[in-house]
């Protein structure tokens, strides 16, 4: 289940929050010897999911990753995936045939790429016939085309992490699972990886990421989960997807999938998501005559506890834009669900990614 | 010394018939003695590398100092079990190759298992992980563990192989250095020096060194394929 507390605000891409969860996450806490290094109350991720856990080395996401690949056993709590335990011997053999892991330092077998991706779809699938287009396919899918006979070992850092995450992406997994997919990696392979893992959960592929590539994350995610010692956050920002409409001598406007358009300070590049800080965002119950650039109104949809004070959604012609406002703020301005409000936020407080 | 040379390298390109008997002697015993001791070793240092028993340490510490084991103590130890009054008397094994294959075995059996288990304990955790995310079953993981590791068993091999060849007081003790019998490279080097015969010590050197030299190129040749 999702705790209000860090259910993340925005709009999600995949068929979010309703139905059973994917994979569910319990009262989990996980120790090294007597040291607490994870304790997530909860967490529920769906089909169709892109789940992002950022955070600094050392704040727990790996030890979460492996914990919800069942290569670690959790000291305490439950992961559920499909409604099944993995601790018990049928929700075990549902992630060993449904799920893989990619590790942030891959290993390779010390043989052809090619042979890499080969041995994989055969422990998965031992009768499987279609190998060589699989092969094909998946080198395809993170642009390695040509690179079936040259030797996985012998490949630059960025090429491996491509060749795992092909190799991965051969066996056909339903749920993905990266550690740091990203990291250290030359700007190419980045952006092969990214191509291939939305295109794979465009496909319907439920992925699970982490990494401290801010970029990467706000790319890739339909929820981000801040990570700090071990425990989980909720955002505090407000994603929205959507493209570069144009740029002028001022401004760069971003246009929301559904929706409004945002202005950025101008900035040239291709952009798929705008970042907000929800805490700069403005809710006013007139309109606000200010050095803002940005002025939305709408009817608030919601008030909900958000990490520390209250998160109002506001509907502003179908886009769900969340502001962070104190418990004294809402009762101060009346916000509860119906009322109309004007949010302001300024341009050089969103970021394109 | 100039003319003995000369003469060293005339016996070796003439194709001398004692000189390739006692070189094919030596090799022949040293395959054998090679592959008895893999075929206890490798099991024996896959299971240290990969299991986790009580024991285990001082297990390891003490096969590093076995590594040492002279060739001379390995001797008399086996010399002691096959003499006629000791316990495997009975079988006449005492100066026969086989006294000096089981012996060879012995003396490589702890330098083999040791180079096994360090070449598979450096083998990245993320091998194992990989394998059974993807759903690799026990013996799967097995298999595909040691075929990683392929390189570093083999390169143990040599060395145990690289350690018998080489090696004198064993197949002295053992052997007798029996001509056209249980005479190797090393007993007949040994001899014909004190025989002031250096021509034919000099030829049995070269052999030795040429074994060594090829034993090394070919590991050096399959290291840099593999991680080419």
């Amino acid at each position: 289940m999702s705790t209000p507390e860090n259910r993340p605000a925005y709009s999600r891409r995949g068929t979010t929050g309703e139905g059973r969860a994917l994979l569910e996450v319990e009262g989990l806490s996980f120790a090294y010897d007597t040291e607490p290094v994870l304790a997530v109350d909860g967490l529920s991720i769906h089909t169709g999911d892109v789940a992002v856990l950022t955070g600094h080395n050392g704040s727990g996401k790996t030890t979460l990753l492996k914990v919800l690949n069942g290569l670690l056993s959790p000291s305490e709590g439950v992961v559920r995936l499909w409604g099944e335990s993995i601790a018990t011997g049928r929700g075990r053999s549902l992630l060993r045939s449904r799920s893989v892991l990619v590790h942030q330092r891959p290993y390779l077998f010390h043989e052809s790429v090619e042979a890499n991706i080969r041995y994989v779809v055969k422990l998965r699938e031992p009768g499987a016939r279609d190998i060589d287009a699989r092969i094909a396919e998946s080198l395809a899918a993170v642009r390695l085309e040509g690179f079936a006979h040259r030797r996985a070992t012998g490949l630059s850092g960025g090429e491996k992490q491509r060749v795992a995450i092909a190799r991965a992406l051969a066996v056909r997994p339903e749920l993905l699972l990266l550690d740091e997919p990203t990291s250290n990696i030359d700007p190419e392979s980045i952006r092969a990886i990214e191509g291939a893992l939305g295109e794979t959960n465009r496909r319907g592929t439920t992925i699970v990421i982490t990494t401290h590539n801010v970029a990467t994350a706000y790319r890739l995610a339909t929820s981000v989960y801040p990570m700090e010692a071990g425990r989980m956050h909720g955002d505090r920002n407000a994603v929205f997807r959507g493209d570069v409409e144009q740029t002028d001598e001022y401004f760069t406007y971003f246009r929301v999938d559904g929706g409004s358009v945002i202005r950025t300070p101008a900035q040239s590049g291709h952009a798929v998501a705008a970042v907000i800080p929800m805490d700069d965002i403005i809710v006013s119950t007139e309109p606000l005559r200010s050095s803002a650039q940005n002025h939305f109104r709408g009817r608030v949809a919601a008030v909900e506890p958000y990490e520390g004070g209250r998160r109002v959604d506001v509907d502003c012609n179908g886009v769900i834009m969340p502001a962070l406002v104190t418990p004294y703020a809402v009762e101060q301005l009346g916000l509860r669900p119906g009322a109309e409000v004007h949010l302001a936020f300024k341009a050089s407080a969103v970021r394109l990614y | 010394m100039g003319d003995a040379l000369l003469e060293a390298g005339t016996l070796i390109l003439s194709g001398d018939r004692e000189l390739f008997a006692i070189a094919l002697n030596s090799v022949h015993f040293s395959v054998f003695s090679t592959l008895i001791t893999s075929a206890i070793s490798i099991p024996a240092g896959t299971l240290i590398a990969l299991k986790t028993f009580p024991g285990r340490q001082v297990l390891v510490s003490a096969l590093n100092t076995l590594m040492a084991l002279p060739t001379v103590v390995v001797g008399l130890l086996v010399y002691s079990f096959l003499s006629r009054s000791g316990p495997l008397g009975h079988w006449g094994l005492l100066f026969t190759p086989a006294a000096i294959i089981v012996g060879q075995a012995v003396l490589a059996l702890p330098i083999v298992t040791s180079l096994v288990y360090g070449g598979l304990s450096r083998i990245d955790a993320e091998l194992s992980e990989t394998l059974v995310t993807f759903g690799a079953s026990p013996v799967q993981m097995l298999f595909k563990i040691l075929s990683e590791a392929r390189i570093a068993i083999l390169s143990a091999v040599l060395s145990g192989f690289g350690r018998v060849i080489g090696e004198v007081g064993i197949s002295m003790m053992l052997g007798g250095n029996i001509r056209w019998y249980t005479r190797t490279m090393t007993t007949a080097l040994a001899l014909e020096t004190q025989k002031g015969a250096f021509a034919l010590a000099l030829a049995l050197g070269m052999i030795l060194i040429i074994i060594a030299f090829g034993v090394n190129a070919a590991l050096n040749w399959m290291v840099r394929r593999e991680y080419a």
